[in-house]
C-alpha cells in the first residue's frame, strides 16, 4: 500500500508517492492532488518514491493533469525514476504530462 | 472477493455457532449439577428453548455466507459471459493469414478487465486488425471497451487508415468523464502484398517475428484515446511469408516486481525458441509461460502468420 504525504511551501503543493500507485490507493491520492491543486498556485507529484504504477495510476496522472489545466494550475511531475519515465513514454504519455526526471 | 470468500464465511459462523453451543452446555451441566431437582423441567425447557434460537441463528449465517458467495459467483460469470459475447466468436478467414488470438480474464474475483480484439475484413484485399486495453475492472470497463472496439471497427470498416481511425476516435471519448485509458493497436494489412500499415494509441510494441531476427516493430506511439485533440503517425513495413505479427494487452508483458523492458524482453526469449510452432500452439505456449497463475489483470493476444499461397 502506497503512503501519501503532502507539504506546502511558498504557494507550491508537493504530494510525495512511495510504493505502488494503484487502484488501492487512488482514490486518495486523486482527493489528495485535487486538496493541494485548490490551495496551492502550483503543484508538484513527487513520484521519486513509486515502485509500480498500473493503468488506473496512469488514467489518474492524467486525469488529474487535464482538471489542472482547466484550473489553470500547473502540475508538475518530479523526480521520476527511469522505470516510470519508460513507462510514460511507452504509453504516449510523454507529451501530455509535464515529467521531470531529475531533482527540482 | 475471491474464491476462498465462501469457506471464511463459513468457517466463521460455524465458530461462532460451536463456541457458544460449548458455552450453553457447560452452563447446563453445572445447572443441572447445582439447582434443586424440582426447578430442572424450567431450566432445561429454557436451555432447549435458546438452543433452538442459536440453531436458528446459526442457519440463517450459514446460508447469508453461501449466498453471498453465489451472488460473487454469479456476478462473475455475468460479466464473463458479457466479455465474451463482445469478442469474436469466430475470426474472418483471410487468405494466406493464419490467425490465433485468446482472452484471458483475470485471475482473481469479478474484476473482469476491458481488453479486446477484433478482426475486419475491409475489401477483397485488405483486412483490419485491433488490440486494446481500457484501464480499470468490471461492467464500466467492459461498456467503455464495446464503444470503443465498435468505434474503431465502423471506422476501418468504412476504409479509414488506422491512424485516422485512431483519431477519430479519440475524439468519441474523454478520460474525464469516462474515467479509463483507453490503448489501442490498430493495424490494416494486406494478405496479397504483405503490406502492413499500423498505428499505436498508447500500446505496447507488437513483436515481428521473422526468419532471421525476433523484435518490437518501432510503432510512432501516439496517446491514449480521448485525452484531447491527438494525432497519429502510422509505420508500414512488408510481413513477409512465414513471418508472424504479435499484438497483445499489457497484462501478458506487466509484473508490479519488474521494470517493463524486462517484461518486454521475457517476451522474446518465451516467443524466440518457439517460433516454428502452428500459430495457434504459439499463442498457447507463450500465454502459459508469461502469466502469473494469480495475475489479476486480463490478456489479450491476436497473432498473425503470412504464409506462402
Amino acid at each position: 500500500m502506497a503512503e501519501i504525504s503532502e507539504e506546502v511551501r511558498d504557494g507550491l503543493c508537493v504530494v510525495r508517492v512511495a510504493g505502488d500507485l494503484d487502484l488501492a490507493v487512488i482514490e486518495a491520492f486523486v482527493e489528495a492532488v485535487r486538496a493541494s491543486l485548490s490551495r496551492c498556485e502550483a503543484c508538484e507529484l513527487d513520484l521519486g518514491a513509486v515502485s509500480f504504477i498500473d493503468s488506473s495510476g496512469l488514467g489518474a496522472l492524467v486525469r488529474l493533469r487535464k482538471e489542472s489545466d482547466a484550473q489553470g494550475t500547473p502540475l508538475r511531475l518530479t523526480n521520476v525514476t527511469e522505470a516510470t519515465a519508460r513507462l510514460l513514454q511507452l504509453m504516449g504519455l510523454t507529451e501530455v504530462l509535464d515529467v521531470r526526471t531529475g531533482q527540482d | 472477493m475471491s474464491a476462498t470468500h465462501l469457506p471464511r464465511r463459513q468457517l466463521g459462523a460455524a465458530a461462532v455457532i460451536i463456541t457458544v453451543g460449548v458455552v450453553l452446555t457447560a452452563l447446563s451441566i453445572w445447572v443441572v449439577t447445582s439447582v434443586d431437582h424440582q426447578r430442572l423441567p424450567i431450566v432445561m425447557g429454557v436451555g432447549g428453548l435458546m438452543l433452538t434460537v442459536l440453531a436458528a441463528l446459526g442457519t440463517r449465517l450459514l446460508v447469508r455466507a453461501r449466498s453471498d458467495a453465489e451472488n460473487t459467483e454469479e456476478q462473475r460469470s455475468l460479466f464473463v459471459r458479457l466479455q465474451r459475447a463482445l469478442l469474436p466468436h469466430v475470426t474472418p478467414t483471410i487468405p494466406r493469414m493464419e490467425i490465433a488470438s485468446r482472452y484471458v480474464a483475470g485471475a482473481t474475483g469479478v474484476d473482469i478487465g476491458g481488453d479486446w480484439y477484433s478482426v475486419i475484413a475491409v475489401d477483397e484485399e485488405r483486412f483490419a486488425f485491433v488490440v486494446g486495453d481500457v484501464s480499470g475492472h468490471g461492467v464500466d470497463a467492459v461498456a467503455v471497451m464495446a464503444h470503443a472496439r465498435f468505434t474503431l471497427r465502423a471506422y476501418l470498416v468504412d476504409g479509414d487508415t488506422p491512424e485516422l481511425a485512431l483519431q477519430k476516435c479519440s475524439r468519441q471519448f474523454d478520460i474525464t468523464v469516462d474515467d479509463h485509458l483507453i490503448t489501442a493497436l490498430v493495424g490494416i494489412g494486406n494478405w496479397r502484398t504483405g503490406e502492413f500499415v499500423l498505428a499505436n494509441a498508447g500500446h505496447p510494441p507488437p513483436l515481428l517475428v521473422t526468419a532471421d531476427r525476433t523484435d518490437f516493430v518501432s510503432i510512432p506511439i501516439g496517446p491514449p484515446l480521448g485525452i484531447g485533440p491527438s494525432s497519429y503517425k502510422a509505420l508500414t513495413f512488408t510481413l513477409a511469408s512465414g513471418s508472424t505479427l504479435i499484438a497483445y494487452t499489457d497484462g501478458l508483458i506487466e509484473r508490479r516486481t519488474e521494470r517493463i523492458d524486462d517484461g518486454l524482453q521475457r517476451l522474446v526469449d518465451v516467443v524466440e525458441p518457439i517460433v516454428r510452432e502452428p500459430v495457434e500452439d504459439l499463442v498457447t505456449t507463450t500465454l502459459a509461460s508469461m502469466r502469473d497463475d494469480d495475475a489479476a489483470d486480463d490478456i489479450a493476444v491476436l497473432a498473425l502468420r503470412r504464409v506462402d499461397a
